[in-house]
């Protein structure tokens, strides 16, 4: 995965670049005062379906419009900001509140913001008018409209304010606009005055100058950003090279900035040997392996077939040998407010082959059966060498997987989305909040359930905790869902988290990232004077 | 006494032949020695093609998990790859692949590329032969690698896929060759006197039009292997052939770069074996040549 198909990319570098798995501590090569100008250039994997971010809700597509949009709240970046921080502050909101009985929200605006120069939108200012369309356009047809559910009414007093009453308390909503999708669109888009598929018009840090699908994206700093002398680098420009070894060559021969699919241990040690300019990081990300499968299709409508599958597979295995380290995950991702301990998932779903081969006779299919496994090559090699190492997992048992190996765009958008698939492994979106990642995936009518769960004793259980105001009752309900979800659903399986290398030219400082699908640390990154990025032929 | 005679002519023609077959065979063996080797090298692929799964020790997608990235020792003779995989089994179940792929392209493509090119040659009026060289121009006229990439990227990565693409990147070279020699052949005396005779098209095609075909043909399809070998392996290698985790020479190479630093077993069995077969077609498809075609060796 690209940098901006992997945004959670990384907080910790090592100035050691002979082993990056024991970096000495902090070093987020900020030597130096920040120089503005230069291109950062990135490769991802594979491109965005379109910019429709109301329309898609592939990574690709938030992660390319991410640096063009804004969002009300995001989460806090700078150098003294740990990775994965749960501090907010304001993006287009500079401050919100609520009222005491956890009801209405308000949101006010920083003023003097202005949409980049380009037409219909001309650079005018935003306002409240802004909010209202973007949400009515989300209500309407946003496939986020799951996460503004518990919102009843949005209205605007006045220019700079918004607010949002809810129909029950619901104390995540500041996360709900800080995570992945809640992006703040000009009316002109959501009134389709300019096509919200190809063109971006947003209040962010860059502005899309080239789109050349499945080819390149190009953006320019953006003259109007409401951060005065943000962002410090002129440009981006984001080629798609599928290729990982591709990348890799681009990088040694500074045809690129940073790449983040080089994912094996002695490989990235070989690479900083021969080197030493590049610099690492290693930092765990967000998005989960899973594998996945359609409870509306025989024989997977069967719990006992799908625990069997989750029986069956070696997560520690994956993790020690297809990653450079992870932790084992239940359907609330560790890193996670909320999430059960990796020992306890461990405990609840063990790697027990021969359990797994009981569960199977016990379903009607004692010699197993043969299956095809939805996969993607968008999401670079590693995830396809996680795929086969499933399959052999799951060979043992019985059942015998052919992989299926899609396009992104097809896989995500028609085979995925479209629920056109048995069986089936990726990576899961980034979720940063457990209620985001219960309602969207197992709820029965959760914008991100394409697995046919429908079970409304879960249902019942994810509404009674998400309007909990006591933090740690709420955390102590999602951690029962899951043993609830582990035991009675079994679907679908997040295997683990994964640490990721990323791989710095030398001369890229001010690297700061958090792991929402929105690249807003960017501004804060620079480049030497002698960087490629900066001469004219590069 | 007549009836021994033709008892005698029935059994002695037959062993003349046979006779005359040995003496070619040594003829060949005698004069093309280099072709001779590498004839032998592609019989030992097909033999461990055939028998891929009687001389692995281990089966194709095994993964050995305890031996990840194992470098060549006596126990793992050309190591393991980045899932534990044994190379060495995965060299020989990659011939299979590459040979089945190779076969039945060459087969079928040499089936629908020589009517093609015996229609065009021997029937073909203005418009058939128009039409039918037309289609094939349109063909030879994309790039090779292009039109392979175009109809893999289409059809999606499958062996099936990755035939039907090569059949139709390869046509168009039997359809020519079978083409100009049925031109040559339709002019020749002897089949205007078989004609003149009384005898049928299709006699004169079994006759005397597929007999004159066979010696060109043998030729381009001996090279023609040559070139969907590295065709199939590319199009493996840049991820729309055969899809993961069939064993393939060229989807071996593609998984080993990533790994080219630490692991140069990935790379050089597979790749070694793929140049050594690709090798051995073009020299044996030169022996041919020179052997079959009497003008080469003047």
């Amino acid at each position: 995965m690209s940098l901006l198909l992997l945004p959670a990319c990384s907080g910790k570098s090592a100035n050691d670049n002979t082993d990056p798995n024991k970096l000495p501590g902090v070093n987020n090569n900020d030597v130096g005062t920040p120089v503005p100008g230069g291109i950062y250039r990135l490769a991802a994997v594979a491109d965005a379906p379109s910019l429709d971010p109301l329309k898609e809700s592939s990574v690709a597509t938030h992660a390319a419009v991410g640096l063009v949009y804004s969002k009300l709240i995001d989460y806090k970046i700078g150098p003294d900001v740990p990775f994965g921080t749960n501090d907010l502050e304001g993006d287009l909101a500079t401050s919100w509140d609520t009222s005491t009985d956890g009801l209405t929200w308000t949101f006010h605006l920083r003023q003097g913001v202005k949409f980049q120069n380009i037409d219909p939108v001309n650079g005018r200012e935003f306002t409240s008018a802004d909010v209202i369309c973007t949400m009515d356009a989300i209500k309407a047809r946003g496939q986020q409209r799951g996460d503004i559910s518990m919102i009843n009414t949005w209205t605007a007093p006045d220019k700079y304010t918004v607010t949002m009453k809810l129909g029950a308390p619901y104390p995540d909503l500041a996360y709900k606009f800080a995570g992945n999708f809640l992006w703040m669109l000009p009316c002109e888009g959501t009134q389709e005055k300019f096509d919200l598929l190809t063109k971006a018009i947003g209040t962010g840090p860059f502005q899309i100058t080239k789109w050349v699908k499945d080819r390149e994206r190009v953006y320019a700093k953006n003259p109007n950003y409401y951060v005065p002398g943000k962002p410090y680098m002129d440009g981006i420009d984001v080629v798609v090279i599928p290729d990982t070894t591709a990348q890799a060559a681009a990088l040694r021969t500074k045809k690129l900035d940073a790449v983040a699919t080089v994912q094996d241990l002695a490989s990235v040690q070989a690479l900083v040997k021969s080197n030493p300019n590049i610099f690492v990081t290693k930092e765990m990300q967000y998005a989960p392996f899973m594998v996945y499968m359609n409870q509306a299709v025989k024989p997977f409508d069967d719990l006992r077939v799908r625990q069997a599958v989750s029986m069956a597979i070696d997560r520690e295995g994956m993790i020690a040998n297809l990653r450079p380290g992870g932790k084992i995950s239940g359907p609330v991702t560790p890193l996670v407010t909320g999430a059960l301990a990796p020992d306890e998932v461990k405990s609840l779903q063990p790697f027990d082959p021969a359990k797994a081969k009981q569960l199977l006779a016990a379903a009607g299919v004692p010699n197993g059966f043969e299956v095809k496994m939805l996969v993607t090559n968008g999401y670079g090699d590693t995830v396809l060498r996680e795929a086969q190492w499933v399959q052999q997992d799951l060979e043992k048992v019985g059942i015998k997987v052919t992989l299926d190996t899609q396009d992104y765009v097809t896989y995500f958008t028609k085979s995925f989305a479209g629920k056109e698939y048995a069986l089936g492994a990726g990576l899961q979106t980034p979720w940063l909040t457990a209620d985001d990642m219960l309602v969207s995936q197992y709820y029965s009518k959760g914008t991100r359930n394409w697995f046919n769960i429908n079970d409304p004793t879960l249902d019942k259980m994810i509404f009674d905790a998400r309007s909990q105001t006591d933090a740690t009752k709420r955390a102590t309900a999602d951690k029962d869902i899951s043993r609830y979800i582990i035991k009675n659903v079994s679907n679908p399986l997040n295997l683990y988290l994964y640490e990721a290398f990323v791989l710095y030219g030398g001369y890229m400082h001010g690297i700061h990232p958090q792991p929402e699908y929105g690249s807003r640390h960017l501004i804060n990154v620079w480049m030497d004077k002698d960087a490629p990025g900066r001469s004219p032929s590069s | 006494m007549v009836t021994t005679t033709t008892t005698t002519a029935a059994t002695t023609a037959p062993a003349r032949t046979a006779t005359w077959r040995r003496s070619r065979w040594w003829e060949f063996v005698r004069t093309q020695r280099l072709a001779t080797v590498a004839l032998v090298i592609i019989v030992l692929f097909v033999v461990a093609a055939i028998f891929a799964p009687l001389l692995a020790p281990y089966g194709a997608t095994e993964q050995i998990r305890t031996a990840i990235r194992h470098a060549p020792d006596g126990r793992y003779w050309f190591g393991t790859d980045d899932l534990g995989r044994d190379i060495y089994s995965r060299v020989l179940y990659g011939a299979r692949t590459s040979i089945l792929i190779s076969v039945t392209t060459v087969v079928v493509s040499g089936a629908i590329g020589t009517a093609i090119g015996v229609l065009s040659g021997y029937f073909g009026g203005r418009w058939l032969d128009s039409l039918l060289q037309r289609i094939m121009d349109a063909i030879i006229a994309v790039p090779g690698l292009v039109l392979l990439l175009f109809l893999a990227a289409v059809l999606g990565p499958s062996i099936r896929n990755t035939i039907i693409a090569l059949i139709i990147l390869i046509v168009p070279a039997f359809s020519r060759v079978a083409r100009g020699e049925m031109l040559r052949v339709r002019e020749e005396p002897y089949v205007e006197a078989a004609r003149a005779n009384g005898c049928g098209t299709v006699r004169i095609l079994v006759r005397h039009g597929l007999p004159n075909l066979f010696a060109p043909l043998i030729v381009v399809t001996s090279l023609l292997f040559a070139g969907v070998l590295i065709a199939e392996s590319a199009l493996s290698f840049l991820g729309i052939g055969t899809p993961p985790p069939t064993a393939s020479w060229g989807r071996m190479l593609s998984e080993g770069t990533r790994f080219l630093e630490i692991a140069p077993w990935m790379v050089v069995f597979p790749g070694g074996a793929l140049t050594l077969a690709v090798l051995a077609f073009n020299i044996l498809g030169d022996g041919l040549r020179d052997f079959l075609d009497p003008r080469s060796r003047r």
